[in-house]
């Protein structure tokens, strides 16, 4: 395969990728509470039909599946906010990062500290979709990080500049995010750059654990670069009202230690079933063959036709 | 070498439509992953949002879904016909335009990935001497509809009526779901996700229908020349603005063209009215802006491409000339000849190449 396609996340295109193009905001209304995952993918779906938009979903509750730290992100009460819950992190602080952010002059909501219920958060310019999310809990013995991207559907810069500011200690850097309305998807291979004070971390190991229960280890190359593959293991049916592939969520983390303090970071979102088990190729291929032999009698030449397929009038000049 | 590959409109065209294929396909690779790097998401040409590396978006996709998600929802809830629904109808119209203002339908001729891969594949037709099929005036005038039908059903009709809670949801991107290019540019792009079909009875039904269409243009194109252009919805969407921008095809009345007809047998699109009329019935709604007419156009200035005042190409003999001794004007392209032809035999006088 040319190396310009293994440098592109190739095959997640979906319908919902035509959702991208939407200017402005659908909010979401599913008819039954959706799965975990499907609520944290809140910000990427869309409801229909005339009922869409009434309001947002109520908040699922927790559910422990792996001992690293996870922010859980879910549609707010309000238009354009979303409500942020912390797992395996207490008392943490919060910080949204919008996509317009530079090093100098980061674009952030006000600093919030993570309680029980969470925390309400909306976007602090309104521009851009994917904004960096992340909480911290320090001690001197050990920071703790969680990070996630959220998608807010708003136009605006792409993500490419918030990606790479350096944003805590230890880093996991996607690189990149799935395009907006895209997705990270079973069997897909994507990669992590893994920092520790903004330098490249080689040979470091990373974990990805799964809602579904799959653990898979990866080790960062000579430029910090990790390559994951996600696992076939999805299990769930989608959401009622959405019309994506069943949604599962993942976390991968890694640990450092420097200076006699432990460091963790993890970075948590979503990854989707490989639409082709949900998808007849077999079938496809039939219909396309079909489509072909219906257009060979065109390739017949009638009697009298363009023998020599050189009209009249070219070269009589 | 320039001697033997001399540079004509056809073969500049074809650099372009090499370069915009690339971009349209593969173009993420260099503008960016991201759809807010996209060159536009309202591109009047069928680069495919499906293709996750394309470089831009094709216009009926917004369209498609504003339609639904827009017009339709928002008419379902009486009320609400104000901003939230034609603010991002406005929005896409106007990035459309500002694309379209420039090049007019010279996104169909010369930056259409399914364009392109169509003439590809002509080409190879012609190489291989495979018959040509055309369509006469009669045929053309009977074709012609079927693009404004597209237009009102698959991409205004259906999606609005999905959106009012009408039809299903499947019916929220009908054209997306049957169009050629959503599987020519994902297959190129290394991707056979967009062949398989679903299970669902509506989405299986329009996949198949989608892939029977796309089998059938791409060997039909062997033997016709731009066989799904001629119905395609975004020629019919273009054909409403192409009075609209500077860029245009002008044709002067002349004695010869009645019996001549030459540029109608070179157009892809089989036009006849090129052929018949002048003016500004010339630059008919089929047109693509390709400049085939002007090239096999044998009288000097008949058929121009302007751009407002400026004169970007104009027909003349001597062109006509060199143009025919490389390709026919229905695409038959003669052999290239690489190797210098001896010197004639002083008894003889014959062609020894």
């Amino acid at each position: 395969m040319p190396a310009l396609f293994r440098r592109l996340p190739l095959p997640s295109p979906s319908l919902p990728l035509l959702l991208a193009l939407l200017l402005g905001d659908v909010q979401a209304q599913p008819q039954q509470p959706p799965t975990p995952a499907a609520a944290a993918l809140a910000g990427h779906d869309h409801a229909h039909g005339p009922d869409a938009g009434k309001g947002a979903r109520p908040p699922a509750a927790p559910r422990a599946w792996t001992r690293y730290p996870l922010l859980q992100v879910q549609a707010g009460g309000e238009r354009g906010s979303v409500n942020v819950r912390a797992l395996n992190l207490p008392d943490a602080s919060l910080r949204l990062l919008a996509p317009e952010s530079t090093a100098e002059s980061p674009v952030t909501a006000p600093a919030t500290t993570l309680g029980p219920a969470g925390a309400l958060l909306r976007p602090p310019s309104g521009q851009g979709n994917y904004h960096w999310l992340s909480a911290r809990s320090e001690t001197p013995e050990a920071v703790t990080v969680a990070g996630t991207a959220h998608y807010f559907p708003n136009p605006g810069p792409s993500p490419t500049g918030l990606l790479l500011l350096r944003k805590s200690e230890l880093e996991i850097v996607p690189q990149p995010l799935p395009r907006e309305h895209a997705a990270y998807r079973e069997s897909e291979k994507w990669n992590f750059l893994v920092r520790f004070n903004g330098q490249a971390l080689a040979g470091k190991d990373v974990v990805l654990e799964t809602e579904s229960g799959s653990r898979v280890r990866a080790t960062t190359n000579s430029v910090g670069m990790a390559t994951v593959v996600f696992p076939r293991d999805t299990r769930d049916t989608p959401a009622a009202g959405s019309h994506r592939p069943a949604a599962a969520r993942f976390v991968l983390a890694v640990e450092h230690e420097a200076d006699g303090r432990r460091y963790l970071t993890a970075f948590n979102h979503v990854y989707r079933k490989d639409p082709d088990r949900e998808r007849s190729l077999g079938a496809g291929a039939g219909f396309l063959l079909l489509g072909m032999l219906g257009a060979l009698p065109l390739l017949r030449r009638r009697a009298g036709e363009n023998a020599d397929a050189t009209p009249p009038g070219a070269g009589h000049v | 070498m320039s001697e033997r590959i001399p540079l004509t409109l056809g073969r500049f065209r074809f650099a372009v439509q090499l370069a915009m294929l690339v971009l349209t396909v593969w173009g993420a690779a260099f503008v960016g992953s991201y759809v807010a790097d996209r060159l536009s998401t309202a591109l009047p040409a069928l680069s495919c949002a499906y293709d996750n590396s394309t470089g831009a978006h094709c216009v009926l996709v917004p369209l498609q879904h504003q339609m639904h998600h827009r017009v339709g929802e928002v008419l379902a809830k009486t009320g609400q016909l104000t901003l939230t629904m034609f603010l991002p109808v406005a929005m896409t119209v106007l990035s459309f335009f500002a694309f379209f203002f420039v090049l007019n339908k010279a996104f169909c001729g010369w930056i259409c990935p399914l364009g392109t891969v169509q003439e590809i594949i002509n080409r190879v037709g012609r190489r291989f001497n495979l018959p040509l099929h055309t369509l006469s005036a009669r045929g053309t005038g009977r074709v012609r509809p079927v693009k404004w039908l597209a237009v009102l059903l698959l991409i205004l009709g259906l999606p609005v009526l999905a959106g009012l809670g009408v039809l299903s949801h499947g019916w929220g991107n009908p054209f997306c779901d049957v169009c050629p290019s959503r599987l020519a540019t994902t297959l190129l792009s290394g991707s056979t996700e967009q062949l398989g079909l679903r299970d669902d009875p509506l989405a299986f039904t329009l996949g198949a229908f989608g892939n029977a269409l796309f089998g059938f243009v791409i060997v039909g194109a062997l033997a016709i020349r731009q066989p799904f252009c001629r119905i395609c919805p975004m020629l019919g969407w273009n054909a409403l603005f192409q009075r609209l921008s500077p860029l245009r095809l002008v044709k002067r009345q002349h004695d010869k063209c009645e019996q001549c007809g030459i540029c109608t047998r070179a157009c892809p699109m089989d036009i006849p009215e090129i052929a018949r009329e002048h003016g500004r019935r010339a630059f008919a709604e089929d047109c693509t802006l390709c400049g085939r007419c002007v090239e096999y156009c044998p009288d000097d200035g008949v058929i121009q491409l302007k751009w407002g005042p400026l004169r970007l190409f104009a027909s003349s003999r001597e062109y006509y000339k060199r143009r025919v001794k490389g390709e026919s004007p229905d695409g038959v392209v003669k052999p290239l000849r690489f190797v210098r032809k001896p010197a004639a035999p002083a008894r003889s006088g014959g062609d020894a190449s």
